[in-house]
């Protein structure tokens, strides 16, 4: 059989001799785990597996993954050291508070592994054959005088007479040394048993591998180490130098690892009762803050007197707004009226405009006209309202008044037609530093309009629009933004692709910064 | 294992042999010191086939004898460790059986007698037979065996055997 062996061993050897293997080839892997399967202990063995995955592995990580002790992994893999199975190297690495410190990183020794393989398996061999002698040149025979011990081999001298051939004496048989039955078949047992490890030498037995897989590089180990312990890798990466000894104890005692997924088993949890699914998939609910009112309510005195404040300017407009309202004001031209102070005028002096209407006044109308579209709050959540009431005043207005002005503007959009006539239209009052900032552009785009017989139609069309729609709350259409088309404020549900024609660039741009900024706020909520 | 191989030999031949038979004489010396010895490196020299040269004699000096060196073919046996032989049983007693391979001896421990065969002292002549009776070893009985260990001396091979494997035994 071993001459067999010798002889595809011979073939193969000439088939690999010249080729310089770059990967490990499966039939040495195989003959490896055969060997350390069946020769050594399942430690080493499993040492020897995961070399054979990770081809140079950190002692400290072998320990971690096999969830051994350091000690006995150490133990073992000086064990297999001393086999001349595994190599050894050192690598200094520093921690990040700068100390030094040697690991030792251990990967097969593929170049004499064969070797050593063979050598062992020979030395088997040897013994089992002195073993085999031992039986035969054993001594069976005793003389019962002298103590003279004869063998089987002996017995051509005293086979006859049964006396010492020395004193003369009568011999025994030594019942001590009777031979063992299997014994005689042990070499022959070997031989079939060894019979694939023989053959996988010798299709190994003169592979040359790449100097990279002879010395390979330390393995990356940081999956697997995720794997088994989630939190250690960010441990080891923050110490750039392995682990440190307080996450060596912290693993160890088990309680970080006890429910988490072990060597890439993964936990299903199987949840029968379906409802909960469907629970997951509900939509999120909106937050109180956007369903409930959380703008302070303020002492009745108080929000009597400021009641009373923007009843008083409220006033002022509705007696301008009444004497707008009239049809006859109409008619005259916008320079008269601007005379006679009835309509604000288009041109944009602000000055002019907080003359006629007060900013604050007009915020608290706002305010007020905001807050009648609020939910109220309930009275378990009054209190944290309450608490909340300083700080609802900046971002929670703004929000609710973003709210409000989506209902508005779809409303108006939805109602476009019915609205009325209202002289309010003209006020360009800046709203929002979005929407009517732009004060210098509109004066410079003022200056050098350029006003075409078709521009001026379709103004006059849209203006007429303007004046004869109106919404059932006039306060409403101030929340509507207005866009600038040739330096004239015009509403922005009134825009139409032949007034965006009309527009400057500039004008574009607010306008669709103005509709991207409305768009958004409406999806948002 | 039996062998046809070459071999070489001086015939030390007395004067008084000179004469006109003197390659018969030589011939004939050559046969009765050779045949049926043992070498322990060729085994047993059980034939010469053929003589094929015999040399120039040396006179040896001071004595007048003259050695001729003669080289020739023979048939030898040589046995080996696992060899497989048929033998004739010589003797049988308590410890075992001896039997003869051609001019081989050979002894058979009764460890290496199959276990079923006891020694029965009391037949009219001593032999190893199975409670059944059906196998039978005793003197002069055909059996095969296997060698399971040669003593190789010089002038003389001793071999010691086995029963117990397959196809061993007596032959019926």
């Amino acid at each position: 059989m071993q001459n067999g062996a010798q002889n595809s061993s011979s073939q193969n050897y000439q088939s690999n001799d010249t080729a310089l293997l770059t990967q490990v080839p499966s039939d040495l892997k195989t003959l490896i785990r055969i060997i350390m399967r069946n020769f050594y202990s399942f430690e080493l063995y499993l040492c020897m597996e995961m070399l054979l995955i990770y081809p140079c592995m950190k002692e400290d990580d072998l320990a971690e993954v096999l969830r051994l002790d350091l000690k006995v992994v150490h133990q073992y893999l000086v064990n297999l050291k001393k086999e001349k199975f595994l190599n050894e190297k050192c690598i200094m690495e520093t921690s990040p508070d700068g100390k030094q410190t040697k690991f030792s990183y251990f990967f097969i020794n593929y170049k004499m592994i064969v070797n050593v393989i063979k050598y062992k398996l020979d030395q088997i061999r040897v013994r089992i054959e002195s073993e085999e002698k031992q039986i035969t040149t054993r001594s069976l025979f005793k003389c019962t005088l002298c103590a003279k011990t004869y063998s089987d081999l002996d017995t051509k001298d005293i086979f006859l007479t049964m006396r010492c051939t020395h004193c003369g004496g009568d011999i025994d048989e030594d019942t001590s040394a009777i031979p063992k039955q299997s014994a005689r078949n042990l070499l022959h047992k070997f031989n079939t048993q060894m019979k694939i490890v023989f053959e996988l030498l010798s299709k190994v037995e003169h592979v040359r591998l790449a100097e990279f897989l002879l010395r390979p590089e330390a393995s990356d180990m940081t999956d697997i180490l995720e794997k088994i312990n989630p939190g250690l890798t960010t441990a080891k990466t923050n110490s750039n130098s392995g682990r440190s000894a307080m996450v060596k104890y912290d693993k160890w005692s088990g309680d970080k690892t006890r429910n988490t997924d072990l060597l890439g088993q993964t936990r299903i949890t199987i949840n029968f009762d379906s409802n909960s699914n469907s629970n997951q998939a509900q939509k999120k609910e909106l937050p109180s803050i956007l369903l409930l009112n959380r703008i302070p309510e303020e002492e009745p005195m108080n929000r009597d007197s400021q009641l009373l404040n923007s009843l008083k300017s409220a006033a002022d407009q509705t007696i301008n707004r009444e004497s707008l309202n009239d049809t006859t004001n109409l008619n005259l031209p916008q320079q008269q009226q601007q005379q006679q102070g009835l309509v604000k005028p288009l041109s944009n002096n602000n000055q002019q405009q907080q003359q006629i209407v007060p900013l604050g006044n007009l915020e608290n109308i706002i305010m007020q006209k905001l807050l009648k579209h609020e939910k109220k709050i309930s009275d378990s959540s009054s209190s944290s309202s309450s608490q909340n009431a300083s700080n609802t005043n900046g971002s929670s207005s703004s929000s609710i008044t973003i709210t409000k002005r989506r209902s508005i503007l779809d409303e108006s959009k939805n109602d476009f037609k019915k609205r009325k006539l209202n002289n309010g239209e003209s006020d360009d009052r800046p709203l929002r530093n979005g929407f009517y900032n732009s004060g210098s552009m509109r004066r410079n785009h003022s200056d050098g309009s350029e006003n075409s017989d078709e521009y001026d139609d379709d103004y006059e069309e849209n203006e007429d629009l303007s004046f004869t729609s109106s919404s059932s709350d006039p306060n409403e259409d101030l929340l509507i933004p207005r866009i600038l088309v040739k330096n004239k404020p015009i509403r922005f549900d009134r825009i139409t692709p032949k007034l965006i024609n009309h527009m400057t660039e500039l004008e574009k741009e607010n306008y669709i910064q103005i509709c991207r900024q409305l768009y958004t706020e409406i999806y948002e909520i | 294992m039996f062998y046809h191989i070459s071999l070489k030999h001086e015939i030390l031949l007395h004067p008084r042999y000179f004469g006109p038979n003197l390659l018969d004489t030589v011939r004939q010396k050559l046969l009765n010191e050779v045949e049926g010895t043992c070498s322990g490196k060729y085994g047993f020299i059980i034939a010469i086939t053929t003589i094929d040269t015999i040399g120039t004699g040396m006179i040896q000096p001071g004595r007048g004898y003259v050695i001729y060196p003669v080289e020739y073919k023979a048939i030898v046996f040589r046995p080996f460790k696992g060899e497989v032989l048929d033998a004739v049983v010589s003797q049988v007693n308590k410890i075992g059986l001896r039997c003869e391979i051609g001019p081989l001896e050979c002894f058979v421990s009764r460890h290496c007698i199959p276990l079923e065969m006891d020694f029965d002292p009391n037949s009219a002549s001593p032999c190893y037979k199975s409670k059944d009776e059906e196998s039978v070893i005793q003197k002069n009985d055909e059996i095969r065996i296997k060698i399971i260990g040669l003593r190789i001396d010089a002038t003389d091979i001793y071999a010691i055997g086995t029963l117990r494997d397959d196809y061993l035994g007596p032959i019926n």
